[in-house]
């Protein structure tokens, strides 16, 4: 945490907001579920593997609900003063400086906690009275327990796939959210996601797509997680700007998702038998 | 009448002797005899005569008793020599002579007459120093073989002089032996042959010479030179063995056992002779360089296999012989395990020299593909792998079982890799796509009409009590099972490329190359029965879509052609190729009616393939089973087994019979999820095979140790050669076992009696615990102000200075983050008692271990109890007393107490096992303890080896992330230690009964 990054939270609320409406496709019931339980506050919890869309809904949603999102990439690091606030020394007094969790209840944004486990637990348990019936905020330092504003809503995204045994969230936290299982899209949904994102035709696009689901095949036997969406968009990019699809994939696809030279031939040629 | 003797009386001295030593018969016949001599022989012949009876009166007996033999039998000339020889022997030894007059005179009879002066007049120049070989010599007479002529002769009585000067013995062998040889090698060769033999002969314990190599080297010769073909092989072969054998006559003698029998495993007179010729060469680099001449040997074995497996291309072979020598004359010990196959650098040249590429190295690669494109479980094996019973059948061709992909181990079509990996990768493509296309999973739904009209039509419906359950059931329903097979074959590889290509674009080029390669090698459609000719064409439709058919065919085939293309559609599914099937089976049965030989055609070409279903379903029908091999298909298409094609029913599942299966099911094959669970256990492939010495649920008193019975899984390990420089791969095999818990007396004792030690050690050990979090202070930022910080800061600012702004605590988590594997030697020394403490080392040890493990319990470090022992290079014991996975309770003390000393100790095999076990630990501290009792001991693995091996395990321990940590409790340890452990810490503890007090110790010092 620099101290850039807290006055800039001490800014404007408004420059959470979304202005442009993020590309996303509904693939099941997600929109409706998402504006019930926003409606109704309660907490929810994003599962999936990564780069199936996760993050882009939650932004999609925040344009739709009109609401600023606050995002906290959590890691190891992350202390609960991070995410409260605490007092920074200005000149020669000490200044409360609200973190940014404070800041979205205060302000009824979306807080959109990404990663969760990989946050220290003493971090996780703060956010636990916020997601009872109270809603409250209590900080320590100050001796002050905030109430959130009814827009206030919580989210946490959390991949149950890869990460290790030690990493899995506690049943105390995670029966406090209600869960959106999120997948990698269907076929034709993600063939129109990648047109829409690389500007790809439909048939490189399709190829991609074949692509995606064969190397998905192979997670679990040698692979820790499929390939994303995202890098399949990634590879659409290049492959749009005229890169030779099969070093595109190269780059965007196979070299990212795995390090094992076995595994490596493995995918190449899976492309290279997609990709003529 | 004149009397016929009157020309010539017999001298008295003669008449004198007669009279005493025949009857009167034989003396007037030998009197006749001499009589009827020409004058000048008849002189000659009383004058030896004269000498004989004068020097040797009792061999004379004999030799006038048979001379009138010899002379009525003999040439003059001849009966001279003979009588002539004798009375040389007989003036050395009576005895000799009198045995030479008694048996020569039929020998002679037998022998050529032609040769049988010049093999007395040879016999006489022998006889003069060596009348004790001149029998043998003319015993060798008769056998000589008839093309051996004067000069010859007199070579080989040479020959056979020299050895005589030589050493006596020899030469009555070599009298003995070679006129059979001369059958087998000329005689300008039998100086070689005998050059070889007295080499053979060594001085023995009693500094006498040894014959027993030489005699047995001559006694098989006739056998051993004849079993070389052709004969100009008998030299280089004898040359190789000559130059083998004066380095060494133990090789020499091993040499001459064996290589014959290696050189009848080549077929070609012109590899045998490449083979000797190479071998000479390392023999003469082994002789001018003083190289050990077992190399030569090693040659032979390892150099027959290595000349096969490269298919004895010569200019490989002898690179490969060259790479060895290079590396004798830098590395004996090197080069001797690459011509004995032990090396690494060996097996390299010999897999690059067979090219190729192998499975083994691929399949994980292979497998990858496969899984990714069918979306399923594969596992890929050679096709060596199949049951025996099943290869006879189908041979190397690539198969699949639904999940297992066989394919061959080796593949060298091409003399380009590209094109090798190319067929391989075809291959597993289109294998994967008969299973993502679904053609082992036909619906059985769909199929039924087309069931109901081919059995109405066949009049072989299914029998009410068995449904059809696979395709060969169905196939079952035609007339001709085999046939329908092969046509289905045929149309579902069709309809599973026909989808690959469309689906996967980027394969149509590899599978263009492949097909355009495949081609080139079909038979031509001109001359074929009709029969064959429609399948290869179809065949050729399947993938290029033309073919050139003969005239009268154009129709049939141009009609099947129609048929396969409805598979060629992307809507096409398994189960349309199987009701097309019925369709294209009628229709050609329709047409091959108008071609009336088509109908007498018992097999052509072999379509009708023994499939295991025959025996028993067709047994009434003899002539529908043939035993010719399958149809040829394009080199990557594999072979569908119809047993396995299930059919699935939405109505009812079909229950598997497995023993419908004729072959029984494929050997299971581990499911690719589990495999990092296989790892984990252990269990290989090749523990499965493995005819392992059951470890027994029996309580056998013999046994040493009761061990739970848990399938013994086997591993294979690498051992370090130090003077070779190099590993010899999967050298060693250990077998891993667990021990059944066993109350002992130890256990208990060392558990009552330690109570306050125990105390004491948990106490120390918890400490060792670190606390949840420790406070950082003077942070940038933290969880709290640091009080000292901030008012120092006041103050400086105060003070108008800039203060410090780490002025935060933060609570850091540290993590105690151990794994222990204690790596004890349970070999047969431990059993030794030691006087101070009335207890036996491996007691103590086990003592000592039940502390630690308390210890160890209490400060919550996973850790591991091993025991190891062994015999030998192919048993090495690995014994879990406790793994990581388990809890520490009572039955880990009574595992710890049903420890015992066994045999031999392996420690390098044993280290690399615990490492591996220890690596897959996720600590980020990894310990590995040794405790041993001694230098490692076991068959061939003493000395300088074994302890250059151990160094070597730890080495490489530690390269893997782990500190190996080594105690040892022998007192002379101090001589080799160092030399064995190198720069990896150790201990040497010199008082045992120290043990259980110094381990814990130990360990708290080393992780703290």
């Amino acid at each position: 945490m620099t101290t850039e990054r807290l006055k800039g939270l001490e800014l404007e609320i408004d420059q959470y907001r979304i202005t442009q409406e993020p590309f996303y496709l509904p693939v099941r019931n997600e929109v409706e579920l998402f504006r019930t339980a926003y409606s109704n506050r309660i907490p929810v919890m994003l599962k999936g593997p990564t780069g199936c869309g996760k993050t882009r809904f939650v932004q999609q949603m925040a344009y739709q609900l009109k609401r600023p999102l606050i995002t906290i990439a959590c890691h190891e690091d992350l202390t609960a003063s991070d995410v409260v606030g605490r007092y920074l020394l200005r000149g020669d007094e000490t200044v409360w400086a609200d973190g940014p969790l404070t800041l979205a209840v205060k302000h009824g944004a979306i807080c959109y906690l990404d990663e969760v486990v990989e946050a220290r637990k003493d971090t996780t348990v703060v956010i636990h009275p916020l997601t009872d019936d109270r809603r409250i905020l209590p900080i320590e330092k100050k001796g002050q327990v905030i109430e959130a504003v009814d827009e206030f809503m919580l989210v946490i995204s959390y991949n149950p796939g890869y990460q290790s045994i030690l990493k899995e969230l506690k049943q105390s936290t995670k029966q406090r959210f209600m869960a959106i299982e999120f997948d990698y899209p269907p076929r034709e949904m993600e063939i129109r996601i990648l047109q829409h994102e690389t500007g790809l035709g439909e048939a490189a696009a399709q190829s991609l797509v074949k692509l995606g689901e064969k190397v998905r095949n192979l997670k679990n036997h040698g692979l820790e997680e499929g390939v994303s969406t995202r890098l399949l968009a990634y590879a659409g990019a290049l492959i749009q700007k005229g890169i030779d699809p099969r070093s595109a994939c190269e780059a965007a696809v196979i070299q990212p998702i795995t390090d094992d030279p076995d595994m490596h031939r493995s995918i190449s040629e899976i492309v290279n038998s997609i990709f003529p | 009448m004149p009397d016929p003797i009157q020309p010539m009386s017999p001298p008295p001295f003669l008449t004198g002797f007669c009279g005493k030593e025949m009857d009167d018969a034989s003396q007037r016949a030998l009197f006749e005899t001499i009589a009827a001599l020409a004058p000048s022989d008849r002189s000659t012949l009383l004058e030896l005569l004269e000498e004989l009876l004068s020097t040797a009166p009792k061999a004379a007996a004999a030799g006038v008793r048979n001379l009138t033999r010899i002379l009525q039998t003999l040439a003059p000339a001849q009966s001279l020599a003979w009588l002539d020889l004798g009375t040389s022997i007989s003036s050395q030894s009576s005895t000799a002579a009198q045995k030479y007059f008694l048996e020569s005179p039929d020998l002679l009879a037998m022998t050529d007459p032609a040769r049988r002066l010049p093999l007395l007049t040879l016999g006489l120049e022998l006889s003069d120093g060596h009348y004790g070989v001149v029998m043998d010599f003319i015993r060798a007479g008769p056998q000589l073989p008839a093309g051996i002529g004067t000069a010859d002769q007199t070579a080989w009585m040479e020959t056979g002089l020299q050895l005589a000067e030589e050493d006596l013995v020899l030469a009555v062998e070599y009298f003995r032996i070679s006129p059979e040889v001369l059958h087998q090698i000329p005689v300008a060769d039998l100086p070689l042959w005998v050059q070889l033999g007295r080499h053979l002969v060594r001085p023995n314990a009693l500094g006498k010479p040894d014959y027993l190599k030489v005699i047995e080297y001559f006694r098989l010769s006739p056998e051993t030179l004849s079993g070389l073909e052709p004969a100009d092989l008998r030299r280089p072969f004898l040359e190789l063995g000559t130059v083998l054998a004066r380095k060494s006559a133990d090789d020499g003698m091993a040499y001459l056992r064996t290589g014959p029998t290696i050189l009848r495993e080549f077929d070609s007179p012109i590899h045998r002779r490449l083979f000797l010729s190479e071998g000479r060469r390392l023999a003469d680099a082994i002789t001018s360089g003083s190289r050990d001449p077992s190399i030569v040997l090693d040659y032979l074995r390892e150099g027959s296999k290595i000349f096969q497996a490269i298919e004895h291309n010569p200019t490989d072979f002898i690179t490969w012989v060259d790479a060895g020598l290079s590396l004798l004359a830098k590395n004996p010990e090197r080069a001797k395990a690459y011509f004995s196959g032990r090396s690494k650098t060996g097996r390299d040249t010999t897999e690059r020299l067979i090219g190729g590429i192998l499975l083994k190295t691929i399949s994980r690669t292979l497998t990858l593909y496969a899984e990714g494109l069918s979306g399923r479980s594969i596992v890929i094996r050679p096709t060596t792998d199949l049951p025996a019973k099943l290869r006879e059948t189908i041979g190397d061709s690539p198969a699949t079982d639904g999940r297992t992909i066989y394919l061959p181990d080796r593949i060298r079509l091409f003399p380009n890799d590209d094109d090798n990996f190319r067929l391989y990768k075809m291959t597993t493509l289109h294998e994967a796509g008969h299973l993502e296309f679904g053609t082992y999973e036909p619906d059985l739904d769909k199929m039924k009409d087309v069931i109901e009209t081919v059995a109405a039509e066949y009049g072989r419906s299914p029998s009410s009590d068995r449904p059809l359950q696979t395709a060969a059931d169905y196939f079952g329903l035609f007339p001709n099972p085999s046939w329908a097979r092969s046509l289905w074959t045929l149309l579902e590889d069709a309809r599973v490329d026909f989808h690959l290509r469309a689906e996967y674009p980027g394969v149509r080029r590899d599978m263009d190359q492949i097909v355009a390669l495949d081609l080139q090698s079909r038979p031509p459609l001109e001359g074929l029965p009709p029969r064959a000719a429609v399948h290869e064409a179809l065949l050729q439709l399947s993938i290029t879509d033309t073919t050139e058919a003969p005239l009268e065919l154009a129709e049939t085939v141009s009609g099947a052609y129609d048929l396969l293309l409805e598979l060629k559609k992307p809507s096409a599914t398994a189960t349309d190729s199987l009701r097309v099937l019925a369709r294209l089976y009628r229709f050609l049965e329709e047409q091959f009616r108008r071609f009336p030989n088509v109908r007498g055609e018992t097999d052509p070409l072999g379509m009708q393939e023994k499939s295991p279903d025959d025996s028993t379903e067709q047994a009434s029908s003899p002539d529908q089973r043939g035993t010719a091999p399958s149809p040829s298909t394009l080199s990557y298409r594999g072979v569908m087994h119809p047993d396995w094609v299930r059919f699935h029913s939405d109505d009812a599942t079909v229950p598997v019979d497995p023993a419908r299966l004729g072959s029984g099911p494929l050997p299971s094959a581990p499911r690719s999820e589990s495999r990092d669970q296989i790892l984990q256990d252990g269990r290989t492939e090749a523990a499965a095979k493995e005819n392992i010495p059951d470890s027994g649920t029996k309580t056998g008193s013999t046994r040493p140790m009761d061990l739970e019975a848990s399938g013994n899984p086997v591993f294979f390990y690498d051992e370090w050669d130090e003077r070779a420089q190099e590993y010899r791969p999967k050298w060693c095999r250990l077998y891993e076992h667990r021990i059944r818990p066993e109350s002992s007396l130890i256990v208990q004792q060392t558990l009552s009696s330690h109570g306050p030690v125990l105390r004491l050690l948990r106490r120390r050990f918890q400490s060792l615990r670190p606390e949840a979090f420790r406070k950082m202070k003077r942070q940038s930022h933290g969880d709290d102000l640091d009080l000292d910080a901030v008012i120092e800061a006041r103050t400086e600012l105060r003070n108008g200075r800039t203060p410090q702004d780490t002025l935060y605590i933060r609570n850091e988590k540290r993590l105690r983050d151990v794994a222990v594997a204690f790596l004890i030697d349970m070999s047969g020394s431990t059993s030794r008692q030691i006087a101070s403490a009335r207890k036996c080392v491996i007691e103590v040890e086990q003592e000592a271990l039940i502390l630690m493990a308390e210890a160890l319990h209490a400060v919550g470090d996973p850790f591991a109890i091993y025991g190891f022992s062994g015999d030998s290079k192919d048993r090495v014991d690995f014994y879990i007393i406790k793994d990581f996975s388990d809890a520490l309770n009572a039955a880990i003390h009574e595992r710890i107490g049903a420890m015992r000393s066994l045999n031999q100790n392996r420690d390098g095999t044993a280290i690399r096992h615990a490492a591996a076990k220890l690596e897959r630990q996720p600590a980020k501290t990894r310990l590995l303890i040794l405790l041993s009792d001694g230098k490692p001991l076991d068959t061939g693995y003493a000395g300088d080896h074994s302890l250059q091996d151990t160094k070597r395990a730890l080495k490489e321990a530690r390269r893997r992330g782990i500190h190996p940590y080594c105690i040892t409790i022998d007192q002379e340890a101090s001589r080799y230690v160092t030399e064995m452990y190198g720069e990896v810490s150790h201990t040497i503890i010199d008082q045992v009964a120290t043990l259980p007090d110094k381990l814990p110790r130990i360990y708290r010092r080393l992780t703290t």
